[in-house]
């Protein structure tokens, strides 16, 4: 009997010691031929050769056939990126001038586009086409002898998709609305970005959520529209990349820019962009972020000059707002949250909004002195009384000052004083106060666009005009929105963006509206000087919690950006590519089947393996956590750390430069609940993803 | 005969490393490729389902880090079933210039009534049969995902068979229960 206890106690020990042996000697985890062969490659992806290819493809395609105006070539939504456009290609015998329509339900929802000049082989973009519909596009072609020829063709389109927001047009009067299209912009990527025509009618969408998060869109003199890219750096919105694009989808540009780029950005008149982005410790460090602004070459794609809010700014005021708590931010202080860049080309200066400070500020690009403050007096004072010497006077009636505000913007020069300057902004009101205790709750504040007129010698701030006010609660956005005045018409189109909901009830927990425990709403309304609505649509959520609108965009369907040449204009890339580097973290070398991670984005560009998806940990989601992706063969294994963000994602560029070539499984650990770097806890033991990379 | 006791405990762990290890190794799932065809297109289906419903179970994380089911649900009309494939259209025939048009792709039953794909079937995506595959007309390359049709139950129940006919194209493919 003592002999089989001890038999038994021997067996344990052993059992225990190869156990150990195998846990500790890594083979659990340790990928074999068997299991590489298992597992999905990993593909390669690039969009600027992606999007080339296509257009070779297209054209061997089309050389299969011979195609006229009468029987054209169609293929709808070419780059695959707006399903409500298409490409109609054909021959004609003669050089002849293509225009080309699609009808709309009349001439305000009707763009007719003329290519520039003659030619014999005709490539005609199709925007603004309607979803689920068989639209009638017409094809008017003007030989240069003078006759004329009409083709009518028939697209049929697939409806929007199932969780498209919900739109309801409460006033259209096109007569009275600026000419264009409304680019409703997309903050989160649950959310689509989209055109709206004069009647609410949905004439583009882009179905790829990755790109343009919360960031301004804009029409730049080339006619192209400038977006941030999709490859993101830091969730939800700050991006390596900026496109110079199309609405087909079609990038032309694609600018790398290391420290990401958010919220806004403008082209100044020699073609270089200002833009909000930074510093080059976000987010690893424990720095801050979104304080600095950046200006792009736009020969080169480099960042050529910073402009440092911290050196400028007292990062360490803080102001009761709702983008606390700071998990939203994490892992970096975002004391200013700067959410538009201005250039004021009469004395060479930047303004700059921070929405977290509730001020508008206007520092000289050379000397980064400040020359005055668009805020309420209230919490400068103490460690920050030295900025009172730039606090604007208020005069005049009805004055109210704005908090929260975004898109602050110079307007042209309307009285000819060379001493005032007006900035339109939309003041979204958040808290109305800079502390807790003074804060105007959801239900009894508005949101509005307003016009301060600045005298920058007096150091007087008068507001000229204000829209939204009456609108009450109904309206108050916490956050999100922009204004614009529009040129032809004089019309402000205002967005109202980020209207949290709670069972129909405005509140103000960004956070829990982010995570899609509240509604995000939004609001788009045209509205003359007089105050009179020619526009007026609600968005709100289907099938998802989020409808928000970053900023609405008059734009007109077509530019000259429509005209290229298939396959003989590939899109470059400038500027310099980040990526991560291989974290000093030590892995122990357990399998522990924890975590479980749904990739979003997983490919391989060039050198960088990007990952961008969600992970839970023990079957669960976590409000902060962090994964670790282990790339592993027989011979090597190398470690990266992906950012965070919120409700278990995360997102990752990864350097595979410094990987020896060869094939790997992933690996993905960690699950780390609190800290948000590769040093925070990290849970022991990983397990595989499934996929594999091979590394040359 | 007497008992040995041959201490047989301390080989176990060996046995059962061995067996983990065994469990480790990764079985090679078997492919098939579709034949070559001079057609100008291929139609091949990885997998079909028959459901009399959708549901889907949307977890939504709360601030607290708990979770609440949002319940969703699609229903064919009264009488039929949602027939989902998961198949891939690729241009087989590089020199044909003929596109591929889903009114040609049809589901005939045993009757031989047939039946087109579902002129709206946005809302598989809403219930994890993603990707979808879009396109109404498809002009190159291979083009695969999820597609819907609706048919009578009792058509369901017997024979089925997916036909692509088009001009230069014949394709048929026994949908196999």
């Amino acid at each position: 009997m003592k002999k089989k206890i001890l038999y038994l106690l021997l067996a344990v020990f052993v059992a225990l010691v190869i156990a150990a042996g195998a846990l500790f000697s890594g083979v659990l985890v340790m990928p074999t031929q068997a299991s590489l062969a298992k597992d999905t490659p990993v593909l390669g992806y690039d969009i600027l050769q992606t999007q080339n290819q296509r257009e070779l493809d297209i054209l061997a395609d089309y050389a299969k056939g011979s195609y006229t105006p009468q029987k054209p070539y169609i293929i709808q939504d070419p780059y695959q990126a707006n399903p409500l456009s298409a490409l109609i290609l054909f021959e004609t015998a003669q050089p002849a001038q293509v225009t080309v329509t699609v009808l709309g339900k009349n001439k305000y929802a009707t763009f007719p586009f003329t290519i520039t000049g003659f030619t014999t082989h005709h490539e005609v973009p199709v925007l603004g086409l309607y979803a689920g519909q068989a639209n009638q596009v017409n094809l008017g072609i003007a030989y240069q002898d003078g006759t004329q020829e009409t083709s009518t063709q028939t697209l049929q389109t697939e409806p929007l998709p199932y969780d498209f927001p919900t739109l309801k047009v409460r006033v259209s009067k096109p007569e009275q609305m600026e000419p264009g299209i409304d680019l409703m912009i997309s903050c989160l990527d649950t959310n689509y970005t989209y055109m709206l025509d004069a009647y609410g009618d949905v004439r583009g969408y882009f179905t790829n959520k990755n790109f343009g998060h919360c960031t301004a869109m804009r029409a730049l003199q080339n006619g192209r529209l400038l977006a941030t890219g999709d490859v993101e750096k830091l969730m939800p919105y700050n991006m390596y990349t900026l496109w110079e694009m199309n609405l087909l989808g079609k990038v032309f540009v694609e600018y790398e820019i290391p420290n990401a780029v958010h919220h806004d950005i403008i082209e100044l008149p020699n073609g270089d962009f200002l833009a909000a982005s930074n510093n080059a410790n976000m987010p690893w460090g424990y720095t801050s972020r979104e304080d600095v602004v950046i200006r792009i070459d736009r020969q080169t794609g480099a960042v050529i000059d910073q402009y440092d809010l911290t050196q400028i700014l007292d990062p360490s005021r803080a102001p009761y707002t709702h983008y606390d708590p700071g998990v939203i931010n994490a892992p970096n202080l975002d004391w200013a949250h700067m959410n538009s860049v201005a250039m004021d080309y009469t004395d060479n200066s930047i303004i700059v909004s921070s929405p977290i400070q509730s001020a508008v500020v206007k520092f000289n690009a050379d000397t980064r002195k400040i020359d005055w403050i668009l805020s309420s007096p209230e919490g400068w004072d103490g460690a920050d009384s030295q900025y009172q010497q730039y606090l604007l006077k208020p005069i005049g009636a009805n004055f109210e000052w704005q908090w929260g505000q975004h898109s602050a913007k110079i307007l042209p020069d309307t009285d000819g004083d060379p001493n005032t300057i007006d900035i339109l902004l939309f003041d979204n009101g958040q808290n109305r106060s800079f502390t807790q205790a003074g804060s105007v709750s959801p239900a009894d504040n508005y949101s509005r666009a307003v016009i301060y007129r600045i005298n920058e010698a007096n150091r007087t701030v008068e507001q000229l005009w204000e829209y939204g006010k009456d609108l009450g609660s109904g309206a108050y956005a916490t956050f999100l929105g922009n204004v614009d005045e529009l040129p032809q018409t004089g019309n402000f189109n205002i967005d109202f963006g980020g209207m949290l909901r709670q069972n129909g009830v405005p509140v103000d927990d960004i956070v829990a509206s982010v995570i899609g425990q509240q509604q995000v709403q939004s609001r788009v309304v045209e509205v003359q000087r007089d105050g009179q609505e020619v526009f007026d649509v609600s968005v709100t959520p289907n099938h998802t919690s989020d409808s928000e609108t970053y900023q609405v965009r008059k734009m007109d369907l077509y530019t000259v950006a429509d005209e290229y040449t298939l396959g003989k204009s590939q899109g470059q890339r400038k500027g310099v590519v980040q990526a991560t580097g291989p974290t000093t973290y030590t892995l122990p070398p357990f399998f522990i089947p924890r975590i479980t991670v749904q990739f979003s984005q997983l490919y391989q560009q060039n050198e960088a393996l990007i990952v961008q998806g969600s992970f839970q940990f023990q079957g669960k989601s976590y409000m902060l956590g962090k994964v670790l992706f282990v790339l592993k063969n027989q011979q090597h294994q190398v470690i990266f750390a992906s950012n965070s963000g919120l409700d278990g994602q995360f997102e990752g560029r990864f350097d595979l430069g410094t990987v020896p070539s060869g094939e790997y499984a992933i690996y993905v650990a960690g699950g780390v609940t609190n800290g948000m770097d590769a040093q925070g806890k990290v849970n022991p033991g990983y397990n595989p993803t499934g996929y594999k990379i091979e590394v040359k | 005969m007497r008992k040995t006791n041959r201490p047989v405990y301390p080989f176990l762990p060996f046995l059962c490393l061995v067996l983990i290890l065994s469990a480790c190794q990764a079985s090679q799932a078997a492919s098939t490729q579709p034949p070559a065809s001079a057609q100008p297109w291929q139609v091949t289906i990885a997998k079909f389902e028959i459901k009399n419903s959708l549901n889907s179970t949307e977890s939504v994380t709360q601030y607290n880090g708990s979770k609440i089911d949002v319940v969703h649900t699609q229903s064919p009309d009264a009488g039929n079933v949602y027939l989902i494939m998961d198949g891939t259209v690729s241009k087989t025939d590089n020199q044909s210039s003929a596109p591929f048009d889903w009114q040609w792709l049809v589901v005939k039953d045993a009757s031989g009534k047939s039946y087109q794909r579902l002129a709206n079937d946005t809302f598989l995506e809403q219930y994890q049969y993603t990707p979808r595959i879009t396109g109404l007309e498809l002009r190159f390359g291979e083009n695969s995902g999820w597609m819907a049709y609706e048919i009578p139950t009792s058509a369901a129940a017997g024979k089925l068979i997916l036909a692509y006919t088009a001009e230069g194209n014949q394709q048929e493919i026994v949908l196999q229960k």
